[in-house]
């Protein structure tokens, strides 16, 4: 018998991808469903495995956890931590702050629903948060969204990438369903890239003096730096949008959707295409910058409707409306509060608009 | 070949313990599998709902809508029985589960699980532990049988499940739990328990 593959939860698998991207700190408050991924790093500090792996500390908050981030990135460490709806929220002045001050970090939220306190269900009510950006200032966050297991192993390594190519915090955005999911994989294989970063504050011995920070006091010092990170996510637009099709060759009617959703709509699609109704589904991969360009594409390659799925009252349907630009009609078909939607009303929805 | 699971109980009845090792078993055999829990905050008591998918091609959705299988281990489990596709097969853990309702479409196996187990025991006569916990073991066995595995020929399958879950001080108690994998899917087969030399 050959060597089973591994069986890892979307959190392990999550705290496993950072490593072996190289993660060097790691700062959290336990929150479920996110609770894995600090319970799985909090056993791997110190082994041989992850010598860059040095330092695992659960904060006080995830006020305190964000802000230990904040002096970690500034060193051009490769920091993350992992949280899930009310512990973004808690988040989002040091996310600002990181953005004023162009720190790399990597925030993984694992949202579970409702506002408030909620419940532990799955979700996708954070996507405004995430991807419009839920603190002040008018910063843009990059949000990457997986929608596996295997993804949830190898989008930190993106993550960190991105991060620091752009100098930005990077939302790995997943749901509580994900998080919590069980998967048989091959664990990918990762690259570890190590990144120049002349900006750090290290305060070693030789080293020029930085200083790393968010106040602009003077009003056209901060008009120059919010020109920068406008031109700076102008260009994360143009060259990392991300995204995955299937079945969209030839398609009438196209799903959009992603993380667990995703998951769903590929099965309404297998489900359509046996049947010949020719359907598709679009998945962005980068909810931020959104995958515009080849969305707006499928347009002009016959597509006639979009039929948008996701796990909240309608969040990502606003960025799919902005892109398609009247081209063509979107639909929203939600579910939220914990519960999901049953794919056989994706096929539903979908028999009569593709008729 | 694809399977879809509902496993449901109580927490404490090590639910998705069980759910884990019918995950793994279809694992070891290379086939794709994906395992859900869904759990509330209660340490021990609340509800436990859990889905396992087995299959030989990737699988697209984990959601498991219409089981094949439903293993109901406690009796408000029952309120998933309307979700059982047409001719699917309804395992139910007697021991809690008296006069199961069923559906005129599906096929009822009942087994004593906790009943079962307690015979396995006392595990250690000088603790004279009760054995009776490894109800979720016998259930793996009934899950086995029902779903077609050939036990005899997947012993060691049964054992490298083990062998991954219960390591360090837990894996003592490896001998007994096969031993309740069989005798569940025994009591499936219509064969009665083994009898054995019980391990001190």
């Amino acid at each position: 018998m050959t060597a089973p593959r591994q069986f890892l939860k979307g959190n392990e698998a999550l705290a496993y991808g950072a490593l072996h991207a190289g993660l060097q700190s790691f700062y959290g408050y336990p929150i479920t469903p996110s609770s894995e991924v600090p319970e799985t790093l909090a056993t791997q500090v110190g082994r041989p495995e992850y010598p860059e792996f040095r330092t695992f500390l659960q904060a006080a908050s995830e006020v305190e956890a964000i802000n230990l981030m904040l002096g970690a990135a500034a060193t051009g460490e490769k920091t993350m931590t992992a949280t899930s709806g009310p512990g973004f929220s808690l988040m989002q002045e040091g996310i600002s702050y990181a953005h004023g001050a162009e720190l790399p970090m990597l925030i993984a939220n694992v949202n579970r629903a409702g506002p408030g306190l909620g419940n532990l269900g799955p979700e996708q009510t954070d996507y405004f948060a995430a991807v419009k950006g839920g603190g002040h200032g008018g910063y843009r966050n990059v949000v990457l969204a997986p929608d596996s297991v295997p993804e949830m192993a190898s989008f930190p390594s993106l993550g960190f990438s991105l991060a620091f190519r752009y100098r930005t915090p990077v939302i790995l955005l997943t749901d509580a369903f994900l998080g919590q999911l069980k998967e048989d994989l091959e664990f990918p294989t990762i690259e570890s890239p190590t990144f120049d970063t002349p900006w750090a504050a290290t305060g070693a011995r030789g080293t020029t003096r930085h200083v790393l920070s968010s106040m602009h006091i003077e009003l056209p010092e901060q008009n120059l730096v919010s020109r920068h990170l406008r031109d700076k996510f102008a260009e994360i637009t143009r060259r990392e949008q991300r995204s995955e099709e299937l079945e969209t060759r030839g398609a009438r009617v196209v799903f959009v959707a992603y993380g667990i959703c995703a998951r769903l709509a590929q099965r309404a699609v297998r489900v359509l295409r046996d049947r010949s109704v020719p359907v598709g589904l679009f998945r962005p991969i980068t909810l931020a910058p959104f995958p515009r360009d080849r969305l707006r594409a499928l347009v002009d390659e016959g597509v006639r409707s979009f039929v948008v799925v996701e796990l909240n009252t309608g969040q990502m349907v606003e960025d799919v409306r902005l892109a398609v630009d009247g081209a063509a009609p979107v639909r929203s078909m939600n579910q939220f509060g914990g519960l999901l939607p049953s794919y056989r009303d994706l096929v539903d929805e979908i028999g009569a608009l593709a008729a | 070949m694809k399977t879809e699971v509902i496993l449901a109980g109580h927490g404490g009845q090590g639910v998705l313990e069980l759910a884990n090792w019918l995950a793994y078993f279809h694992l070891a055999r290379g086939r794709h599998v994906a395992y859900t829990p869904s759990y509330g905050p209660e340490t021990r008591g609340g509800k436990v709902k859990c889905y396992v998918v087995a299959s030989d091609e990737p699988i697209d959705s984990p959601i498991v809508e219409e089981p094949d299988l439903l293993v109901a281990m406690n009796i408000p489990s029952m309120d998933y029985l309307p979700l059982l596709k047409r001719g699917g097969r309804l395992l139910v853990n007697s021991s809690l589960v008296k006069d199961a309702r069923s559906r005129a479409d599906v096929t009822v196996t009942e087994v004593p699980a906790a009943g079962i187990a307690a015979a396995l025991g006392p595990y250690s006569p000088q603790k004279g532990r009760d054995t009776s916990i490894a109800a979720n073991s016998v259930m793996l066995g009934a899950v086995l049988a029902i779903e077609g595995e050939e036990l005899e020929r997947q012993r060691a399958t049964v054992e490298e499940v083990f062998r991954h879950f219960l390591t360090e001080r837990k894996a003592a108690y490896i001998p007994l739990n096969v031993q309740a994998v069989e005798d569940g899917y025994r009591h499936v087969r219509g064969a009665p328990p083994l009898l054995r030399a019980i391990p001190v």
